[in-house]
C-alpha cells in the first residue's frame, strides 16, 4: 500500500514536471514569425498536401530563386521547395529521405552550392534546418551529421535545454504563436517583392584549394542512389546568385561529375542561361544580386518549368480537384502577399511595413 | 566527469534505480563498480594511482593491526613475568615498529602526491635558486596530470590509516569495501573528507528505499544544482573577465571581482557538496556536512569552523595535535618558557603549530606561492585574533550595543569581506599582483562604475543580475531558516504534497534558470583541481 | 640523530624555497574558476612536450637550421597591409580602420543566409577590403581580407599584380606553402597569398588563417 502510494507520488511528480516543462518549452522555442522567418521553412512542409511532382532541396538559393506558384500557374506542375538557410548537403540528403516517407516526386532539384561546406558550420542554422523535422531515422542521422562541437544531441530531443534561458528574451510573438506558426511561405518559397540592383559585385578571391570534401561527394552519391532506387530524376542546378562566388573550378568538377553519371546540370549563372531566362540583375534581385525577388523567381520558374516539362514529360495537373483546391489557396495568398509588400514599399519604403 | 555532465546525471538516475532493485548485500558492490567506472572515465591510467593508495593502505593497516594484536598477546603472555616498566618498554618498542609501517605508508602516498602535485612547483623554485648563482636553472620541471580528487581521497584514506594505528577502530578486512571507502564517487570531485567510522555506518549497509529519505536527498541534490548551475555558472564569465585583465579592472572592479568570486566560490563549492550529500542521503549513506552557514561567522576562527569543515578537522586531528604533542614541540615549549618568558613561552608551540598547519593548508589548495601566502595570512589573522581575545571580551562587556543582533550582523559582514579579501590571492594567482589589486580598491576611486552602466559590460545582462540577486536572497533566507534545522524536513513533516511540489519546483528552477548549454561555458567545480 | 638531521634538512630546504619563491611570477593568469584547466593545461603541456621532444630527436640538424633561417626570413615579411597610411590587421575590429580609410569608392553588402550578420566588400582603387561579422556578436564587424586586384597597389615589400614569381622570391624568399597556382607566406593567424597565372601574379590576398 505504502509502495503504491510512493510509486504514484513519484509518477505524479515526474508527469507534472514533464507537462510543465513541455509547456515552457513551447513558450521559449523561437517562433520565427518576425525576424528570422526562415526558421519555419522545414516544419511548413508537413502542412502541405504532399503531392508534388518536383521537389527542390537546398539552401536559400533554392527557396528564394524559384517560384512554385509560377510553375503551377504556367505548367500545372505541383512543386515544393524543401529548403532552409545554409542547408548543408547531408541535411539536404536527410530531408530528401524524410520527404520520401510521405511522397515520391518525379524530379528532385538540388542546388549544388552546399558542396562547398564539408563540415558542420553553425549551430543556429542547424537548428533551423533540423528542428522542424518530424522525428524519424532521417532526423536522428541528420542531427548526428550536423552537430558542431558545442552541441549536444540531447538538446535536440529536449529543445528546452537549448532555449531555456529565453525567458528573458520573450516577445509578443512567443505568446501570439504559442500554439503554432502562421503560414509564411508558398510551397516553401520565400517571397520578396522589392528590388535592389546588383552593383559593385566584388572580384572573387581565389582559393588555395578548390577540391570539394569527400563528405560532400559521398552525400551527393547517396542522393543520386536514393533517387535512382526510387525512380526519381535528380537534376543538379546552380541558382543565379552572384554571391557567394561560384568558382569555375567548382563548376568544372560538378560538370564532370554530372557528365560521368548522366545527370543534368544547369548553371544558371552562365551567359546562355541568363539570356534564356531573361534575368536582369537590375530589377530581378532584392539584395544586390544574392537572391532573386519574385519577378526574377518567376522568370526562372517560367524557363525551368518548360525545361522540366519537356525533358521529363511532366503532366499538367492543374485540373485535378484536390491539387486545385490546395494550389488555389497558395496562389491566392501568394498574390495577396505580393500586393501587401508592394503597398508597404510604397507606404513605408520596406516590405515588412515597419515605420 | 563533472556533476553537470548529462552522462553523470543519467548514470546517477540509473544507479539509484539499480541500487534499490538489487538485493541488499550487493548494493555496496554496485557502488564500488560505479565509483570505478566514474573514476575510469577520467582516464584508465589515473586508476593506477588510486589503486596504489587503496592497495598499500589495505595491506599496511592490516599489518599494523596484526602487529598490535600480537603485541597485546605478548604482553598478556608475560603478564606475571614482566615488570611494569618492562611491559611499558615493550609496548613502546612495538608501537615504534607499527609507527614505522605507518610512516612508510604515509611517505609512499604523500610522496606520490608531493611528486605529482608539487613536483613542478618545487623544481621551478629550485631552478630559481640556481638562477641566483648565475647559472641557468635548467633542471627538468615535471609536468604531471593531476589524478582527479587525489587531494581528497588521499587525505581521507591516510586519516583512516592513522585512526587504525591509533586503534580507534578495527581495520577493514575486505579489500573491496576499503576500495569503496577510498573511491566513493560522490566525494571524488571535491570531498568532503570523511572519517571511516562515520561513513562506514551507511556505506556498506545497503539501506533500502525510504520515501522521506529519498525525497529529501533528491531535494538536496536539486538545491546543489541550483546553486551550481543557476548561480555559480552564471556569474563565472564576469569573474573570469574581471580577473583576466588586472590592468583594466582595478579599484571598484577589483572589489566587484572579489564579491562576485565570493558568491561564485560559495555557490559552486557548497552546491557541489549539496549534490554529494544529497546522493548519500538518497542511498542512505550519511555524509559529513562541510559548511555551516559560513557567512554568518562573526570572526575568522568561527569562519574556519563553518567553511570546509572536514578539511579543518582533518588538519586539526592529524596535523595540529600530533605536532603540538610531538617531542620536538614539547622541547621547544620548554625552551621557550625558559628563554622567552612564561607569557610567550606558553603560546609559542601553539603558534608554531598553527603556522605549520596553515602553511600546509595553503599548500593543499595549490602548488603556488599565492596559496601559501594565503594560508599564512589566515594564520596571522587567527593568531592576532587569539591574542586580542581578552581585549574583545572587555569591549563586549563595556559596550552593550556590541551584543546586539545588529552588531552580530556587522561582524558577519566584516568577516565575509575580510575572507573575501584574503581570497583575492586565489583570484590573481600572483602575490605582488594581489597586494597591488587590493591596494587599488583604496586609491583608485572609480565608484562611478556602479551607476554608469559599466556593470552591464561585464558579460552579465540585467536578467542575469536579476537571477543572481534573487538567488542570493533565496540563499540567505534558506540559511536563516536553516538555523532551526532542516528546511526540507520541516516541509515534509508539514505536508507531503508540499514537499513533492517543492521537488518539482526545484527541478524546474534548475532547468529554466540554469546557466548551461550553448552560450554558457560549463565550468568544472573550482575544487576539481584537487 | 638521523631523524633530526633529516628534519633539519627538510626545514632548511623549505626555508630556502620560500625565500626564493616569494614574488615569483606564477605562469597562470587565468581565473580561478578556469583553474580546472590546470588539469587540462598540464595534460596539454605534457602532450606538446612529448611531441616536441620526439620531433627534436628525429629531425636532422640541417633542417633545423633551415627552419631557423626560414623563421628569420618570414619574421621580416609584413602581414599587415598598409593602405594610404592605415595599417590593416586582419582579425581586428573593422570600424576604426574603415573610418581612417574614409569613404570607399564602392561597397558591396553580402548578408549571410537568413541575415544573421553581413559581410562587406569595400573597394579603394585596386584594393578590396573585406569584413565579416564576429562569431559571438553579429553586429561587430572584423577585418577578414585585403585583396590587391590590379597593379595600382603594391605590397609593403614592393610586389604587385603583374610581377613575376622570381620577383616574389627575391623580395619574400621561399614560401611556406606553394603550388603552381599560388605561393603563401604564413605567420600566427595570418597569411599573405600570391595567386599565379603562369609565371605572373594575378592577385594578392592578405587573409586570416584559422
Amino acid at each position: 500500500m505504502a509502495n503504491k502510494k510512493v510509486l504514484f507520488s513519484g509518477l505524479a511528480m515526474v508527469l507534472t514536471a514533464g507537462v510543465l516543462l513541455a509547456a515552457y518549452q513551447r513558450l521559449v522555442q523561437p517562433k520565427y514569425m518576425s525576424d528570422v522567418v526562415e526558421g519555419n521553412l522545414i516544419a511548413d512542409y508537413y502542412n502541405s498536401g504532399k503531392d508534388h511532382d518536383v521537389l527542390f532541396i537546398g539552401d536559400c538559393e533554392c527557396y528564394e530563386n524559384f517560384s512554385p506558384v509560377k510553375l503551377w500557374e504556367q505548367y500545372g506542375i505541383s512543386s515544393y521547395i524543401r529548403g532552409s538557410a545554409q542547408q548543408l548537403i547531408w541535411q539536404s540528403y536527410y530531408l530528401l529521405e524524410d520527404t520520401l516517407r510521405y511522397e515520391k516526386p518525379k524530379v528532385v532539384v538540388f542546388n549544388v552550392l552546399s558542396m562547398k561546406y564539408g563540415e558542420p558550420q553553425n549551430e543556429a542554422y542547424n537548428r533551423m534546418s533540423i528542428e522542424g523535422m518530424k522525428w524519424s531515422g532521417a532526423k536522428i542521422n541528420n542531427i548526428k551529421a550536423s552537430m558542431t562541437e558545442e552541441e549536444s544531441a540531447l538538446s535536440y530531443v529536449f529543445p528546452v535545454l537549448r532555449y531555456h534561458s529565453r525567458w528573458s528574451e520573450l516577445t509578443a510573438d512567443d505568446f501570439r504563436y504559442y500554439f503554432g506558426a502562421e503560414p509564411n511561405f508558398f510551397s516553401g518559397y520565400y517571397l520578396r517583392a522589392d528590388a535592389k540592383a546588383a552593383e559593385n559585385v566584388p572580384n572573387p578571391t581565389p582559393l588555395t584549394d578548390y577540391a570539394f570534401s569527400d563528405t560532400c561527394w559521398d552525400y551527393l552519391g547517396k542522393m543520386m542512389q536514393l533517387c535512382a532506387e526510387n525512380h526519381i530524376q535528380l537534376v543538379l542546378v546552380k541558382a543565379p546568385s552572384l554571391y557567394p562566388f561560384w568558382y569555375d573550378e567548382w563548376d568544372q568538377q560538378i560538370t564532370d561529375y554530372a557528365s560521368k553519371y548522366h545527370l543534368p546540370y544547369l548553371n544558371f549563372l552562365n551567359e546562355d542561361k541568363l539570356e534564356a531566362t531573361g534575368i536582369d540583375f537590375e530589377t530581378d534581385t532584392y539584395d544586390g544580386g544574392l537572391h532573386l525577388n519574385v519577378y526574377g523567381a518567376e522568370k526562372l520558374a517560367d524557363w525551368f518549368g518548360g525545361y522540366l516539362t519537356e525533358k521529363f514529360d511532366l503532366q499538367d495537373r492543374s485540373h485535378e480537384p484536390q491539387l486545385q483546391a490546395e494550389w488555389n489557396d497558395i496562389c491566392a495568398r501568394y498574390h495577396a502577399e505580393v500586393d501587401r509588400q508592394l503597398q508597404n514599399l510604397e507606404q513605408y519604403g520596406n516590405v515588412k511595413g515597419e515605420a | 566527469m563533472l556533476f553537470t555532465d548529462s552522462l553523470f546525471i543519467f548514470g546517477l538516475i540509473l544507479l539509484f534505480l539499480l541500487y534499490f532493485l538489487i538485493p541488499q548485500k550487493y548494493r555496496w558492490m554496485l557502488l564500488l563498480a560505479a565509483s570505478i567506472a566514474f573514476y575510469a572515465y577520467s582516464g584508465w591510467t589515473n586508476l593506477l594511482y588510486i589503486a596504489a593508495t587503496a592497495v598499500s593502505t589495505f595491506f599496511i593497516t592490516r599489518k599494523i593491526e596484526k602487529m598490535a594484536g600480537a603485541a597485546k598477546d605478548e604482553v598478556s603472555a608475560h603478564k606475571s613475568e614482566w615488570s611494569r616498566d618492562e611491559k611499558k618498554a615493550f609496548k613502546e618498542r612495538a608501537k615504534k615498529k607499527r609507527r614505522r609501517w605507518l610512516t612508510l605508508l604515509l611517505i609512499f602516498n604523500f610522496g606520490m602526491l608531493a611528486v605529482i602535485k608539487y613536483g613542478a612547483f618545487t623544481m621551478q623554485n629550485v631552478n630559481s635558486i640556481i638562477g641566483w648563482f648565475g647559472e641557468h636553472g635548467t633542471l627538468p620541471v615535471p609536468n604531471f596530470l593531476l589524478p582527479m580528487g587525489i587531494s581528497f581521497y588521499l587525505f581521507q584514506t591516510m586519516g583512516y590509516a592513522i585512526d587504525v594505528y591509533r586503534e580507534k577502530y578495527p581495520c577493514e578486512k575486505n579489500f573491496g569495501r576499503l576500495a569503496l571507502f577510498v573511491s566513493f564517487f560522490p566525494q571524488l570531485i571535491q570531498g568532503p573528507i570523511s572519517r571511516y567510522d562515520d561513513l562506514a555506518k551507511g556505506l556498506y549497509a545497503g539501506n533500502g528505499f525510504d520515501a522521506e529519505r529519498v525525497q529529501l536527498g533528491v531535494q538536496r541534490i536539486l538545491w546543489g544544482y541550483f546553486k551550481k548551475v543557476a548561480l555559480a555558472d552564471r556569474i563565472l564569465p564576469a569573474v573570469t573577465l574581471l580577473i583576466s585583465d588586472p590592468e583594466q579592472y582595478q579599484g571598484m572592479y577589483a572589489l566587484l571581482g572579489m564579491l562576485y568570486y565570493t558568491l561564485q566560490l560559495y555557490a559552486d563549492f557548497t552546491g557541489g557538496i549539496d549534490i554529494t550529500i544529497g546522493i548519500g542521503q538518497v542511498l542512505g549513506i550519511p555524509i559529513a556536512e562541510n559548511f555551516q552557514r559560513p557567512f554568518f561567522s562573526k570572526n575568522i576562527t568561527e569562519y574556519w569552523r563553518r567553511w570546509h569543515i572536514t578539511l579543518g578537522t582533518w588538519f586539526k586531528d592529524y596535523l595540529f595535535y600530533p605536532i603540538s604533542v610531538a617531542q620536538p614541540m614539547l622541547k621547544l615549549s620548554k625552551w621557550s618558557r625558559e628563554k622567552l618568558g612564561k607569557n610567550i613561552g606558553k603560546y609559542l608551540p601553539v603558534y608554531v603549530s598553527t603556522i605549520v598547519v596553515w602553511f600546509v593548508t595553503g599548500l593543499w589548495h595549490g602548488a603556488a606561492w599565492n596559496f601559501i601566502v594565503w594560508g599564512l595570512m589566515n594564520a596571522v589573522i587567527i593568531l592576532i585574533s587569539e591574542r586580542c581575545t581578552p581585549l574583545y571580551s572587555r569591549f563586549h562587556k563595556k559596550f552593550a550595543w556590541s551584543n546586539t543582533h545588529a552588531y552580530d550582523g556587522f561582524q558577519a559582514i566584516r568577516t565575509t569581506l575580510m575572507m573575501g579579501c584574503l581570497r583575492m590571492f586565489d583570484c590573481y594567482r600572483d602575490v605582488p599582483l594581489t597586494f597591488k589589486m587590493f591596494g587599488t580598491m583604496f586609491y583608485k576611486w572609480n565608484v562611478h562604475v556602479f551607476w554608469d552602466g559599466s556593470l552591464m559590460q561585464l558579460k552579465l545582462t540585467a536578467a542575469d543580475y536579476g537571477v543572481l540577486l534573487a538567488g542570493t536572497v533565496i540563499l540567505f533566507i534558506a540559511s536563516l531558516l536553516g538555523r532551526k534545522g532542516s528546511v526540507r524536513k520541516r516541509i515534509w513533516d508539514r505536508s507531503r504534497v508540499l514537499s513533492c511540489c517543492m521537488t518539482v519546483t526545484l527541478l524546474l528552477i534548475v532547468l529554466i534558470f540554469g546557466a548551461y548549454g550553448i552560450g554558457y561555458d560549463s565550468s568544472q567545480f573550482i575544487y576539481n583541481q584537487f | 640523530m638521523n631523524k633530526k638531521l633529516l628534519a633539519a634538512a627538510v626545514c632548511s630546504a623549505a626555508l630556502l624555497t620560500m625565500l626564493c619563491g616569494c614574488g615569483a611570477d606564477n605562469n597562470s593568469s587565468t581565473a580561478p574558476a578556469s583553474s580546472e584547466s590546470s588539469a587540462a593545461e598540464s595534460s596539454a603541456a605534457e602532450e606538446s612536450a612529448a611531441e616536441s621532444s620526439e620531433e627534436a630527436s628525429s629531425e636532422a640538424e640541417s633542417s633545423e637550421e633551415s627552419a631557423a633561417e626560414q623563421t628569420a626570413e618570414t619574421a621580416q615579411i609584413t602581414f599587415d597591409y598598409v593602405l594610404n597610411g592605415t595599417t590593416i590587421v586582419v582579425g581586428e575590429e573593422a570600424a576604426p580602420v574603415l573610418e581612417a580609410l574614409g569613404e570607399a569608392e564602392s561597397v558591396f553588402e553580402a548578408p549571410s543566409c537568413a541575415f544573421t550578420g553581413v559581410s562587406y566588400y569595400y573597394t579603394y582603387g585596386g584594393v578590396q577590403v573585406v569584413t565579416y561579422p564576429d562569431e559571438h556578436d553579429q553586429s561587430l564587424n572584423r577585418l577578414y581580407e585585403v585583396d590587391l586586384v590590379d597593379d595600382t597597389a603594391a605590397t609593403n615589400e614592393g610586389i604587385k599584380v603583374g610581377d613575376t614569381y622570381d620577383d616574389l622570391l627575391a623580395k619574400y624568399g621561399t614560401p611556406d606553402q606553394e603550388t603552381p597556382a599560388y605561393a603563401m607566406y604564413q605567420t600566427e593567424g595570418k597569411a599573405v597569398r600570391f595567386f599565379l597565372e603562369g609565371e605572373n601574379i594575378k592577385q594578392i590576398v592578405y587573409t586570416i588563417v584559422m
